[in-house]
């Protein structure tokens, strides 16, 4: 019965916590009186070819997580393009990349309108406007292609290829060890998140207008920035990099800590190297016309952007403490009670 | 979408939608659980795969046409569905117009 249990794991890390034990429960009731019902039919025990057989008939463990799920709102524009199982995960990127970038945004409309600056209310619907057209169709492709693909080819997996499971059933019990895994759609979240960040990235080096909006002529980034691209662009291909390790084998946590151990330091590195720049935003033209407002807004954009580095680097300090605790206590499993699990 | 098998399988699929929770409800008027429900469904012709009826079991538990408890059978815990007070209602009415919309179908089709 190991298959069936990798496989009701591999249904549960795509349920809601809230009701995940629930339904796995009764799932696995369902399946055990079937396979029963079978061997009682058969005279002997099913054989693991005849129980893969079983749980294939059941489902892709996506589709029957989705299944459950009370949400069933999809995405169609004329036909469907992003049905009700991976809705909530496109919702949920979806809103992370646009927090990030409406924030920005707004954050530099309100400094500059606090500052007595011009700010007509069609400057400010352009550049939330342009913000939510690229986000909204570069999460929505790379979202629906990920749909076609499971529509297309439900079948394409393997019961045998389920999670493997964790721990022996006395660590089983232990909530905090049951949570060890890394579910599929997470780290598929997190790679097409990342992906999406990394274009945004790309694009703002080259159009500073996605950040400044109708202020770009008056500031731009100071050179620190560009200083910290590269090291932020390596822990974006980190992040892709694990992301799409663990799609592969979500069993794989002690790699996908030590990744996030890796991306929390450098990004506590950069952090630290861009508070002790002091200045962030510079004026475009610093030998021009100074007269105006602008030495005061840039002022106030300085001191938002200390105060956010800062907040980040606390949130930084937490997660290294975080993953670095998480690391230690996986590395602590011995091997054979840990298995292949946490490689 | 040309007028191939997938246009019928869309309608075909359509038409048992609603005719399959008619089922369901009918089947549980006697007290059950989800896989003992789907051998009896099958048994009389109207198969249904798990990953669609253990979920509509839960569905109309929320919406209040069935009651479920978890129950000891054969040294198992299992969870047992039945019809809720309004479940009996609602099928009845139900019913009704499942009669009046064979008889009008019927009527049709004779010409």
């Amino acid at each position: 019965m190991e298959l069936v249990a990798r496989y009701l794991e591999t249904v549960g890390s795509y349920l809601p916590a809230a009701q995940k034990d629930d339904i796995i429960k009764e799932l696995s009731e369902n399946i055990r009186s079937e396979i029963e019902d079978k061997e009682v039919e058969l005279g002997r025990p099913l054989t693991e070819a005849e129980q893969e057989a079983v749980l294939k008939q059941h489902g892709h463990p996506l589709l029957v997580a989705g299944r459950y799920r009370q949400d069933q709102r999809s995405v169609a524009f004329g036909r469907q393009w992003i049905g009700p199982v991976l809705f909530p995960f496109y919702i949920k990127v979806l809103s992370f990349n646009l927090g990030i970038s409406f924030s920005v945004t707004f954050i530099v409309f309100v400094v500059l309108f606090a500052a007595g600056q011009a700010i007509t209310f069609s400057d400010a619907v352009f550049a939330l406007s342009l913000q939510l057209i690229i986000q909204f169709a570069v999460v929505t492709v790379l979202f629906s292609l990920l749909d076609k693909h499971l529509a297309k080819f439900p079948d394409r997996w393997d019961p045998r290829k389920s999670r493997e499971l964790k721990y022996p059933k006395f660590i089983e019990a232990i909530p905090s060890m049951r949570t060890a895994w890394i579910p599929r759609l997470e780290s598929a979240s997190q790679m097409i998140a990342s992906a999406v960040f990394l274009a945004w990235l790309r694009a703002a080096q080259k159009s500073p207008h996605l950040i400044f909006g109708t202020a770009v002529g008056i500031f731009r980034l100071a050179p620190i920035w560009h200083q910290i691209y590269a090291p932020s662009v390596l822990i974006i291909l980190i992040a892709i990099v694990q992301g799409g390790i663990n799609l592969l084998r979500p069993d794989w946590v002690r790699l996908g800590t030590a990744a996030r151990l890796a991306m929390s330091s450098i990004t506590f590195v950069v952090v630290y190297f861009l508070i002790r720049a002091r200045e962030w935003v510079v004026l475009a033209n610093p030998n021009g016309n100074v007269a105006g407002n602008y030495p005061h807004v840039l002022e106030i954009i300085n001191q938002t952007v200390f105060y956010s580095l800062l907040f980040v680097g606390l949130i930084g300090i937490v997660q290294i403490l975080r993953e670095s605790w998480r690391l230690v206590r996986i590395l602590q499993t011995p091997r054979n009670v840990s298995r292949a699990s946490d490689r | 979408m040309t007028l191939d098998g997938s246009l019928f399988e869309n309608l075909r699929l359509e038409l048992r939608r609603g005719s399959l929770i008619l089922a369901v409800l009918t089947q549980l008027r006697t007290e059950q659980y989800g896989y003992t429900l789907r051998k009896a469904l099958a048994d009389h012709g109207m198969a249904i795969d798990e990953g669609t009826l253990y979920p509509l079991l839960r569905r109309l538990e929320t919406q209040g046409l069935l009651v479920s408890e978890w129950r000891e059978e054969d040294k198992r815990n299992k969870r047992f569905y039945k019809l809720s007070a309004d479940g009996k209602l609602i099928l009845k009415q139900l019913l009704a117009e499942w009669r009046s919309i064979d008889a009008s179908l019927n009527g049709i089709l004779r010409g």
